[in-house]
């Protein structure tokens, strides 16, 4: 394909909604850009809604709005550029200032966007404020926000989903890399994945996985608990460290591990028939192994507890 | 087969017994040329050697443990993966880097050579060890911690608020922690727990200088290279 480079305002492409005409602008764009493409958006206020599909080409919807209808004017100082390069497209929200009256400022403005890619797009996703929606990519899949609840669902490559203050989920997921999944303050749930390996964590948000299909799993927190239910796989390697929080582990007993867990001042707990070769501080450390003792699992947290549940 | 120099990895698979036999014959044949390649394999052999001398100790040596088991049931971890076992190599260079050297200090100190079953020995190994990781943290803190500073007031009050609470909650962690190491120093869910806690403090400062650049410069892409940039020269787990 002849590699193109478009660039294009919002000021040429507008729609005026008649009914929102003071509050809202509406922007259309459709790209023909193959099967295989990737795209990157970036936004600053507002949600973002990327969803795959069939076909060849990109279609993107993007609403700038503004609270007060007072504020209208403030609408010119918000662009949306969208180049292209080849099957590569980067949608911005460009906060120029134009428009803005004295002492006013351009943060009213937000931009929400729809945008139908085709299903093997690799796409990746950076907001401010606001939620991150994405759904059904094949092509590898990364969202991030800083603010917002950030979800993934139904993706073959997942690569990243993070928040900083935000909710991460991430369900029926896929990936033959690294996925990793992180909030700082939120909380993390992640259902039905089979990836390579998974790192997820937070700092004060509880971190949850089911279903979990994984040679290596790694889930951290400081104050949250960690719950973990799925396989284990022979030869896989599965850390959970927690502070304050439980280790809950709920694993099947198809496949043999050896253990290593501990924790300062709470219990470890086991429904498995655990052959110990080492215990000390009144229960509070177990290098234990089960079965064959093919995988293995160390689970530590300072002041929760550790069960081991079987499925 | 060029006569280039091997991997260190793939000595350790060669003593592992787990090179393709296929790829046995060229090795040899360097290894017979080259006495670089050879002492090499020497030195990784007796710390194999060195491991396997090494009582299976019990707690408080967990950290120390960790390594030493590994190093003693290398038949069971030749079953993981090679990148497991590529993960290791600095883990058993350090463990007996470690031992050679307190071994050293002791020797100066007393006269006599520790036996690798002295529980002492042990106990001291894990708690120097303890102290230096602390000291590579705490290093790294305090420069994140004066960008940060020199950045105040960049981040929208907000998100600066959700950050300073959760380097808070790892504050406190750190301090209880460092307490309960206090009350029973070999507690070894204590002592992981220090380390996670320092190592999620950097983490946390770092996304957050991360976040500041992006705030300032408007795009991720200069703050992703500056805090790669970052991660590599402030991340105590990383040997440069």
């Amino acid at each position: 394909m002849k590699n193109t480079i478009l660039t294009t305002t919002l000021a040429a492409l507008l729609v005026a909604s008649s009914a929102w005409a003071q509050r809202e602008e509406r922007f259309n764009r459709t790209l023909d850009v193959g099967p295989d493409a990737a795209l990157s958006i970036g936004n600053i206020a507002g949600d973002i809604h990327v969803e795959g599909g069939p076909g060849s080409s990109m279609v993107i919807d993007a609403v700038k709005s503004v609270e007060d209808e007072g504020d209208a004017e403030l609408l010119k100082s918000v662009d949306i550029e969208v180049s292209q390069l080849g099957n590569r497209v980067r949608v911005s929200t460009e906060h120029t200032g134009k428009g803005r009256r004295h002492r006013d400022h351009d943060g009213n403005v937000s931009v929400s966007y729809r945008v139908k890619v085709p299903k093997g797009t690799e796409v990746e996703i950076q907001s401010v404020s606001g939620s991150v929606l994405l759904v059904g990519v094949a092509g590898a899949a990364n969202a991030q926000s800083v603010s917002g609840d950030v979800r993934v669902t139904d993706v073959s490559e997942l690569v990243q989903a993070k928040s900083v203050s935000g909710n991460v989920e991430v369900l029926r997921a896929r990936s033959g890399r690294h996925a990793d999944i992180e909030s700082v303050s939120g909380e993390v749930l992640v259902e039905d994945i089979e990836a390579n390996e998974v790192t997820v964590s937070s700092v004060s948000g509880d971190v949850r996985l089911q279903g979990v299909s994984s040679q290596r799993a790694s889930l951290e927190s400081v104050s949250g608990d960690l719950e973990y239910t799925g396989s284990i796989a022979a030869s896989g390697r599965y850390d959970f460290q927690t502070h304050s929080g439980d280790v809950v582990l709920t694993i099947g007993d198809q496949v043999g591990f050896e253990l290593e867990a501990s924790t300062f001042s709470g219990e470890i707990e086991s429904e498995f028939t655990l052959k110990t070769t080492s215990r000390a501080h009144t229960g509070r450390r177990l290098s234990a192994v089960v079965g064959d003792g093919s995988a293995f699992i160390e689970a530590s947290t300072f002041s929760g507890d550790v069960r081991l549940l079987r499925r | 087969m060029t006569d280039e120099h091997p991997e260190i990895e793939r000595l350790n698979e060669y003593l592992d017994q787990g090179l393709d036999p296929r790829d046995h014959r060229p090795l040899e044949t360097h290894l017979s040329r080259c006495e670089e390649c050879r002492r090499t394999l020497e030195e990784l052999s007796a710390i194999v050697h060195a491991a396997s001398e090494l009582p299976e100790v019990a707690p408080p040596e967990r950290i120390w443990e960790s390594i030493a088991a590994s190093l003693i049931e290398r038949k069971s971890l030749s079953r993981r993966s090679s990148r497991w076992r590529s993960a290791l190599l600095p883990a058993l260079a350090a463990a007996a880097a470690l031992f050679v050297g307190v071994s050293l200090w002791l020797v100066l100190r007393t006269g006599e050579a520790p036996t690798a079953a002295d529980p002492e020995a042990l106990a001291y190994m894990v708690t120097e060890e303890l102290k230096a990781a602390e000291s590579h943290y705490d290093k790294a803190i305090v420069g994140l911690e004066q960008i940060i500073a020199q950045n105040d007031g960049v981040l929208p009050q907000e998100l600066a608020s959700v950050l300073n609470q959760n380097l808070d909650l790892i504050e406190n962690a750190i301090g209880e922690s460092r307490t309960a190491i206090a009350t029973e120093p070999q507690s070894t869910a204590a002592q992981e727990s220090l380390l996670q806690a320092l190592r999620s403090k950097v983490t946390l400062l770092q996304n957050t200088i991360l976040l500041i650049n992006e705030v300032r410069k408007g795009q991720g892409d200069n703050a992703l290279d500056l805090i790669d940039e970052m991660r590599k020269t402030t991340d105590p787990s990383n040997p440069i």
